[in-house]
């Protein structure tokens, strides 16, 4: 190499490392471990070692124990085993026990070689082959789906990993679809939910390292992250809070989210989860590190702010003015979902000098004969309102629908017509039920429902003024939420006036010139200037004179 | 935990703006009508030549120790005794302060809006959020600071625009009819207003760009100044100086009056404007509060100011619900003692650090 690529090299070498940590998880005296399996080391008899695994893995109804003869080790005798449904087991034939059963003889290798060599250079045909050197690891390895491979003669055990996975289709994500834009969603499978991302974002700079969480899941977690984009501190943050879960069992994203958040006690969502590669694509292309969690769709994008909660893919895809209107609209939405009960209690009770005299009679009239004061009603209807929401997620789904709609609509109409609900009430009800689905974000969805109910009661007691204190207690909340380190609602505070061409409003996209201030200081610059299309100065047409 | 927090400049300048504006825009146009009738816009005007003034001063003198608060820095002019005195003015003007917005706040709400309520209920639940502001420090408070003076802001400049047409020229004849005597007088409340901007000397050891702390200063004064003009000038215009001098609250009967024609719909909206200046109010009160807090805690050399926080509070609460026995107490001790209380102490005592700090220029500057 000329010395100029060698310093390149070195300049590499030397930013690689700065994103490298230990990437093992500690384990000291937390959760209180199941019996552990020694790590014993094989013995040379076949016989013992297969009694052994028999008695720790013979319980097991898919458990698959077969003993072979190497024919290229002169007939030598070897045991195959594994668990039958995580396993491809035509893999298995086709790479591990034909080879096995056939080949006539291994290849002139190295001097000094031994069976375990040849067997791995030679015969087997499948892709990922590991030596174990104890019980313990082999153990481990063939819970995870891979083939234990024992033979006579040698101390040592080999791991083939021919997973088979159990995976559902890719299928629309269940809670974020779009219309313009790729429909398809995360799977339960962490290597399909990577090659989802890498199809995005091909690119040798795109990094995903694995963790295993949980003492006893030992769950795959991916910490995936562009490599130059991603702060190296940032990644390590990551990572630290991840190896600090000493926990029996990591079953879903959520956990993650939770035993991580900056602020624990916040209703609001930390940590961005979504379904939509899209969204986890563009989250890393800014910077943010995602973490994939085996057996669920909802990958993670670190760190996050209150805009990205209030934003879809899909803003970006539809053009320029229809990004910015659909977003404030998701804004306004936001505000009534939250504000709009309390709001409507307030003035009806105490301030009823700001509607107009027609629309305060038109009120009273229709809340005639109604028996419960406003609050009631509101409770009332609002306790409806999400029974059937939650009813409506468990009922299969030719029923789920029709039943929320209609059983909403009937009861809603029969409550009134028994006046035991005011019809505006089951307007606001009904606006503010249909504006709390507004937030791409699920997480996000559910803090607003959550905090509805206080503000609904400060409304109530209090008026207006009540409501005042609601949302002045929320933001003050808000203004000190840190995720991983950045202020949630960065841009708007601490207050970066070039990024408001992305928060409130999605203005045109060639103003996107840089890259969001709260995670870069510097190296901002993630598109030429000047991409405004513009028509060209001659028109084209075919054939006249030259 | 010292506040390790830090601001930059504009959250510093709104941080001010903050000190000022909620009272200001509230009490002020009444008081000055008072005394100056029918001239009442004049006398911001004189104010703000003073206020320009104490801003310049306060934020050069806060300067000179650029990692001090002044707390810290008046012992090291003034030597221990005098400067731990003059410390305790300070803390006792900051309370002070906090004290007359909290009652402030709560007869406002009351005379207003909920006139069943007691007093209490709003001084408390107006303190509790404060107290959770404070409690989480100073980037918190100038980060939802930021928010809410910018529609504060945006509030007034609406006021304007409606205002402006229903104007009645009238109203501010005659001109200096019996002199600029009365006009004079009626500016010192506006002065003492104006002066509260000496809490820069507070907030300077926590400014990223010290450099801007004067441009700050002086840039929130003006912003006040304008904003006080508008209100002025709409409140005197549209209700006249008598009327003006009558309502304490004179820009929410103003407010009041608003109609937009066509959308019937919107009458009697004062109870929005209500609400942002809720926002504003909790503002102020977080300011003077957190800085008499950390002042306090300067002034006792503790580690840190949060474990004060909640007593000093519930303190506060019960002398402000009853310190006054009435509304019309109040409202004069607002209109008479308030302005010269803390306009002797704004004026007076920095003026005297800032005297001493020029005497002394040469042997500071030589152990520094």
């Amino acid at each position: 190499m000329k010395s100029r690529d060698t310093d390149q090299m070195d300049n590499l070498l030397r930013y690689i490392d700065a994103y490298r940590g230990d990437t093992a998880v500690q384990r000291s005296g937390g959760s209180d471990p199941l019996p552990d399996i020694p790590q014993v080391a094989f013995s040379p008899v076949l016989d013992e070692n297969v009694g052994l695994i028999q008695t720790l893995m013979g319980d097991n109804f898919d458990f698959i124990l077969r003993r072979v003869r190497i024919r290229a080790a002169g007939g030598r005798r070897a045991a195959v085993f594994f668990l039958e449904e995580i396993v491809d087991t035509v893999e298995v034939s086709e790479t591990i026990l034909e080879p096995l059963a056939h080949f006539a003889s291994f290849e002139p290798g190295e001097p000094g070689q031994d069976v375990m060599g040849g067997i791995v250079e030679s015969i087997l045909e499948a892709a990922a082959v590991a030596e174990q050197h104890d019980l313990r690891g082999l153990l481990e390895a063939v819970s995870t789906g891979q083939v234990g491979l024992l033979v006579d003669g040698v101390d040592r055990a080999l791991s083939v990993d021919v997973r088979k996975y159990v995976r559902r289709q890719v299928d629309i994500p269940q809670t974020e679809s779009s219309v313009r834009g790729p429909q398809d969603g995360f799977t339960e499978d962490e290597y399909l939910n990577l090659a989802l991302i890498r199809q995005r974002i091909r690119s040798p700079h795109l990094v995903a390292e694995s963790l295993n969480l949980g003492r006893v899941t030992s769950t795959v977690v991916g910490v995936v992250y562009i490599r130059g984009l991603a702060a190296p501190s940032l990644v390590h943050e990551v990572k630290s809070r991840l190896r600090r879960l000493d926990v029996d069992a990591v079953l879903e994203s959520g956990y993650i989210e939770e035993l991580t958040k900056d602020d624990p006690l916040s209703p609001f969502p930390l940590l961005l989860s979504t379904e939509r590669p899209d969204r986890v694509a563009a989250g890393v292309l800014e910077g943010r590190v995602a973490i994939m969690v085996s057996n669920t769709p909802f990958v993670l994008v670190v760190p996050t702010e209150f805009t990205s909660m209030v934003s879809s893919p899909e803003d970006y895809y539809v053009g320029f003015p229809y990004g910015t209107i659909i977003r404030m609209v998701r804004y306004l939405a936001l505000g009534t979902s939250l504000f709009l009960p309390a709001v409507y209690i307030a003035i009806t009770t105490f301030h009823q000098e700001m509607l107009p005299t027609e629309l305060i009679l038109s009120i009273a009239s229709a809340r005639e004969g109604v028996p419960f004061p406003s609050i009631v009603e509101l409770l009332i209807m609002e306790f409806l309102f999400e029974a059937l929401r939650e009813a409506g997620i468990r009922l299969p789904r030719p029923f789920g629908q029709a039943v929320s709609i209609v059983g909403a609509l009937i009861i809603g109409q029969a409550a009134v017509q028994a006046s035991l609900v005011s019809p505006l009430l089951i307007i606001v009800v009904a606006v503010t039920g249909i504006a709390s689905f507004i937030s791409p974000i699920f997480s996000m969805g559910l803090a607003m429902r959550f905090l509805r109910f206080p503000i609904t009661l400060l409304g109530t007691t209090l008026g207006l003024f009540g409501v005042a204190v609601g949302v002045l207690a929320i933001l003050i909340h808000l203004a000190g939420l840190r995720s991983f380190g950045v202020p949630f609602m960065s841009p708007v505070v601490p207050a970066n006036l070039t990024d408001w061409k992305d928060t409130f409003v999605r203005w045109g996209m060639w103003t996107m010139e840089k890259r969001p201030s709260q995670l870069f200081k510097s190296g901002r610059r993630r598109m030429a200037r000047g991409l405004k299309p513009e028509p060209p100065q001659e028109r084209f047409r075919q054939g006249g004179e030259r | 935990m010292r506040e390790e927090g830090r601001i930059s400049s504009y959250q510093a300048m709104n941080f001010i703006i903050a000190i000022i504006l909620p009272t200001a825009i509230l009490v002020l146009p009444s008081l000055t009508a008072e005394r100056a009738a029918e001239n009442a816009w004049l006398s911001p005007v004189i104010a703000f030549v003073l206020g320009l003034g104490i801003a310049y001063v306060a934020a050069s003198l806060a300067l000179r120790f650029p990692d001090k608060t002044v707390i810290q820095f008046a012992p090291s002019l003034l030597g221990p005794v005098l400067g731990k005195i003059v410390g305790l003015v300070f803390i006792g003007y900051f309370f002070f302060i906090t004290i007359v917005v909290q009652r402030e706040f709560a007869e406002l709400m009351t005379n207003l809006f909920y006139d069943r309520t007691p007093n209490i209920v709003f001084v408390g639940l107006l303190t509790g959020l404060a107290v959770y502001v404070v409690y989480k420090g100073l980037e918190v408070l100038a980060r939802v600071n930021d928010i809410i003076i910018l529609l504060f802001l945006f509030s007034i400049l609406f006021f304007l625009v409606v205002v402006i047409k229903d104007l009645r020229p009238q109203a501010f004849l005659p001109f200096l009819g019996e002199g600029i005597g009365p006009v004079v007088f009626s500016a010192i409340p506006p002065a003492a207003w104006f002066a509260e901007a000496v809490v820069i000397m507070m907030l300077v050891p926590f400014l990223q760009d010290k450099g801007k702390a004067i441009k700050a200063n002086i840039a929130a004064v003006t912003i006040v100044f304008l904003s006080l003009m508008i209100i002025t000038v709409g409140t005197i215009g549209i209700l006249g100086s008598s009327e003006t001098a009558t309502f304490h609250f004179a820009s929410f009967a103003v407010v009041r009056r608003i109609e937009f024609a066509g959308l019937e719909f919107f009458q009697r909206q004062d109870a929005l404007f209500m609400a942002l200046w809720v926002g504003a109010m909790l503002m102020k009160l977080g300011a003077f509060f957190y800085v008499g807090v950390l002042a306090l805690s300067q002034w006792f050399n503790l580690r840190s100011y949060r474990p004060i926080i909640v007593p000093l509070a519930t303190f506060f609460t019960v002398l402000s619900v009853q310190s006054w026995d009435s509304f019309s107490e109040f409202a004069l001790f607002t209109g008479q003692t308030v302005p010269l209380v803390i306009g002797s102490v704004a004026y007076g005592v920095t003026l005297f650090l800032f005297v001493v700090a020029m005497l002394r220029r040469k042997e500071l500057d030589g152990k520094a």
